[in-house]
């Protein structure tokens, strides 16, 4: 799924993907302060649980795909993490992410 | 984000930089990569982690061949809030990087070994016994003796990814934790046998008043004893034969054990006039249908005329979704869940989009 109707258009989801790939270390230090990475993957405690271990949480840092192997909690893509870490829909978190990288969250 | 989801500062103005720090986090660590088997030079297995310490007990995983894998390493901690926890650690004989080698905390690739495969291969013919975890296994081998007793790697949560077709033509009986996860688990390993050719799968009834998350290493319950264990073991270990795979062939198409094949029929007609009587005797049994045709050749089986296109491997139909309320969260509206076996072995399944 890489559209949602809104008002203003359809969100953009690729090109807002796209946009935070490029920059996804940085956002990864900003979000998960004391995560590290290991090889191609981010490893951080889950702000979202009582994560007492480093290990169980990843993000892919190639694709932004994200999993914490404890919960079962994933996703395909950085908007799908920042709701999920900022406990928001895909919606606001796509455009608060535009906004932030400055690319447009809509089309048309 | 500790401060639990505050969107002001996840989503603050970048700083200027923000190209080129976004580079520097990623070549922190060169990866490590686990060398399986084990080499027969590798040291004597030597870990000692920065913050649990030393492994309270260490588990070993073998290669069919009888070749070390790894090791799953249980370390026993004192929590932040004072309570006594435990951690698991996959420890495996790692390259490093830069040339060096060494002992890390690092999984075994799937597909993993079965926890005791060795015994497994060993005893063709014992029944099998599949567990959670290491140390519960290790309690079942001494409480049952005539079953090879089996986990798989890291517990209740990625049985999918161990090989489980050692299980082939075995008698399988699960014993699952009594929680939810135990459940899951027991289901999840039920199904993954099946995918295996086990001869028969059973799965162990825990009686609702045992305490809960109970497994064969802990205490027995109250008013338990071991013959009662056994007991509970035995009406499971019943061999039931699996179903027979009903194999629907429709039209051209037919499936087989082998997998669906469509059948390309020879039209030649024109051949059959002049050899008629001499093929219906070589053949009584065919010529009901024009369609069939004959070769030049004497004497051929109906099954030689026919060219057999490979399609696909053998595929069982889960179920057929019609309608959107079924699909909610599945890209299609409609379609058919198939579960086959792929080229290379393992069991997948898919939805299949209707083409209406």
């Amino acid at each position: 799924m890489s559209t949602v109707l809104g008002r203003g258009g359809r969100i953009n989801f690729d090109r807002v993907n796209q946009a935070a790939l490029r920059i996804l270390p940085l956002l990864l230090r900003r979000w998960l302060p004391g995560g590290k990475a290991v090889g191609h993957e981010f490893l951080a405690l889950n702000p979202r649980r009582t994560d007492r271990h480093v290990g169980s949480f990843k993000i892919n840092l190639g694709t932004g795909r994200w999993c914490d192997f404890a919960t079962g909690d994933r996703g395909g893509d950085i908007v799908s993490l920042a709701a999920f870490l900022g406990a928001i829909s895909q919606t606001e978190a796509a455009e608060q992410l535009a906004k932030m990288l400055g690319v447009e969250a809509r089309d048309g | 984000m500790a401060d639990g989801g505050n969107g002001d500062t996840m989503f603050a103005p970048l700083p200027e930089d923000a190209g080129t720090a976004a580079a520097t986090v990623q070549d922190a660590r060169p990866a490590k990569v686990p060398i399986i088997p084990v080499p027969a030079d590798a040291p004597q297995l030597q870990f000692r982690h920065r913050q649990y310490g030393a492994a309270t007990s260490v588990h070993e995983y073998r290669l069919a061949t009888g070749e070390l894998a790894g090791y799953v390493a249980r370390f026993e901690i004192v929590e932040g809030d004072g309570n006594l926890g435990k951690q698991f650690l996959p420890i495996t004989y790692c390259d490093l990087g830069d040339g060096r080698r060494g002992w890390s905390a690092k999984g075994i690739p799937a597909p993993r070994p079965l926890y005791n495969l060795v015994e497994l291969v060993a005893r063709p013919d014992a029944p099998v016994l599949v567990v959670e975890g290491e140390k519960t296994a290790d309690a079942a081998k001494a409480l049952f003796l005539d079953f090879v007793v089996i986990t798989s790697m890291h517990g209740a949560k990625s049985p999918a990814k161990t090989d489980w077709s050692p299980l082939a033509t075995r008698n399988v009986t699960i014993w699952p934790d009594n929680d939810d996860e135990g459940k899951k688990f027991a289901d999840t390993v039920a199904g993954l046998a099946r995918s295996a050719g086990a001869q028969s799968i059973a799965i162990v009834e825990i009686p609702a008043d045992w305490p809960a998350k109970w497994d064969l290493a802990d205490p027995l319950p109250h008013g338990v004893d071991e013959a009662m264990l056994r007991d509970m073991l035995d009406p499971a270990v019943e061999p039931q034969p699996p179903p027979e795979p009903c194999y629907v062939s429709f039209g051209n198409f037919r499936m087989s054990p082998e997998g669906l094949f469509y059948v390309e029929r020879a039209k030649r007609k024109r051949k059959r006039k002049a050899k008629d009587e001499e093929q219906d005797a070589d053949n009584k049994d065919e010529g009901e249908d024009e369609t069939e045709g004959q070769d030049e050749t004497e004497g051929k089986d109906e099954t030689e005329n026919e060219k057999l296109v490979c399609l696909s491997g053998p595929f069982e139909v889960r179920a057929r979704v019609g309608d959107r309320a079924a699909t909610v969260g599945a890209s299609c509206c409609g379609g058919t869940i198939l579960t086959g076996a792929c080229t290379n072995g393992r069991c997948q399944t898919g939805c299949w989009a209707a083409s209406t």
